[in-house]
């Protein structure tokens, strides 16, 4: 019975952020690792982490799976700055231990609230190419809530791609805002279109997931036997059927937000976006706080 | 020869990844519920893990077809870059 309702609860878990995450181009690190801690499902901050990076993944191919195919992902934009994002990352994780903890939430608040306001009080800029001929950072994507095709010049590439550096050091430091960090940078800098920028974003977090829930994978935290006395409870002796149960619903939502993502005016994406990033700002400080 | 697009490929790659590492968990799971052994979700979820970094490893392929090298180089890059920060945090 309990075994029931904790994979029941994972599901759901795992709807709600895939929805959430597919509509914004965010992971959900942000809530699943609290929900994960504060339940007791997982026993230590890293089994939580891992199990978000499992949650994470699903919800990110699965949209993508969508967002790719109807073009609104811009693939090659995508590469590009995971690159960055991923020297950020290593860079991050080795001064990670120079830095107190602290002072990276309030700096990744700070960022969250400003970016928030920006999107608040500016409107989207995005740059019609001047001339008829694509240039390499000419893209297009078809805007299915107004049926058009819309094209767009990418601005400001080369520090676009150093607030990356940046943006993957803070989200390993912090271990949140991989995407909460480059979606408003890929809109408000780089003058890509909101719906483009939150969905190439869903297609990056999968791949700088990967780079981390493989390393747990190998370093056997899925297998530990070492689990939380809720799981013991209800007779798990590893945490993969509750991954498998997360990663589940996170697919399923996914497909769901993507769809939902599609149709939604940009402008809409835009402000409910900005909302996101000050509750997100709110209870990264909550944690920090030992609040929740 | 015609090139395969660039999104259709990325995307079919990553579905065939997930659908794939989706049935073999949720087929682990009936058979861990059946009689306690975890093997098969075990290798779905690496199929699972493993499936955006088969996508990035699918436009590598349609890139160089497409002889777009720029972005090839961009994607083949970014291959090195994230086997590098593997490599660093298992050790």
């Amino acid at each position: 019975m309990e075994l029931a309702i904790i994979m029941i609860g994972l599901v759901v878990l795992g709807l709600c952020s895939g929805i959430f995450g597919a509509l914004f181009g965010l992971g959900g690190g942000v809530i699943f690792v609290p929900i994960l801690l504060l339940s007791g499902i997982a026993a230590t901050a890293t089994q939580a982490v891992a199990m978000s990076l499992v949650g994470i993944i699903a919800g990110s191919v699965g949209a993508s799976t969508v967002l790719i195919a109807k073009g609104l992902s811009n693939v090659r934009l995508g590469l590009l700055l995971e690159i960055t994002t991923c020297i950020g990352a290593i860079i991050g994780a080795i001064i990670a231990t120079y830095l107190e903890s602290w002072m990276l939430t309030v700096l990744f608040s700070a960022i969250m609230i400003y970016s928030g306001f920006r999107m608040i009080v500016n409107p989207e800029r995005t740059v019609e190419p001047a001339t008829g001929e694509d240039s390499p950072m000419t893209f297009r994507y078809k805007d299915e809530s107004v049926g058009e095709d819309v094209r767009y010049e990418v601005q400001n590439v080369r520090s676009g791609m150093g607030i990356c550096t940046f943006a993957g050091a803070i989200s390993s430091m912090t271990g949140v805002g991989g995407g909460a960090i480059k979606v408003p940078l890929m809109n408000i800098h780089m003058h890509i279109p909101m719906k483009a920028a939150s969905s190439t974003s869903s297609f990056m977090i999968g791949v700088t997931a990967f780079s981390g829930a493989i390393t747990y994978f190998f370093a056997g935290v899925f297998t530990d036997s070492a689990v939380s006395p809720l799981l013991t409870g209800a007779g798990l002796d590893s945490l993969l059927p509750c991954a498998a149960c997360l990663a589940f619903g996170a697919f399923c939502g996914s497909l769901a937000g993507a769809r939902l993502a599609r149709r939604i005016p940009s402008s809409h994406l835009r402000k409910y976006f900005s909302v996101v990033l000050f509750v997100m700002a709110v209870l990264v400080l909550l944690q920090t706080g030992g609040v929740i | 020869m015609t090139v395969p697009d660039l999104n259709r490929t990325t995307a079919l790659t990553l579905r065939v990844g997930i659908v794939i590492g989706m049935v073999l968990m949720l087929g682990g799971l009936c058979w861990y519920i059946a009689d306690g052994t975890d093997t098969l979700i075990y290798i779905g979820l690496l199929v699972m893990i493993v499936s955006p970094f088969l996508g990035v490893i699918a436009s590598f392929a349609v890139l160089i077809l497409e002889k777009d090298w720029r972005w090839a180089a961009v994607a083949a890059v970014l291959f090195v870059v994230t086997a590098i920060g593997i490599v660093i945090s298992i050790e």
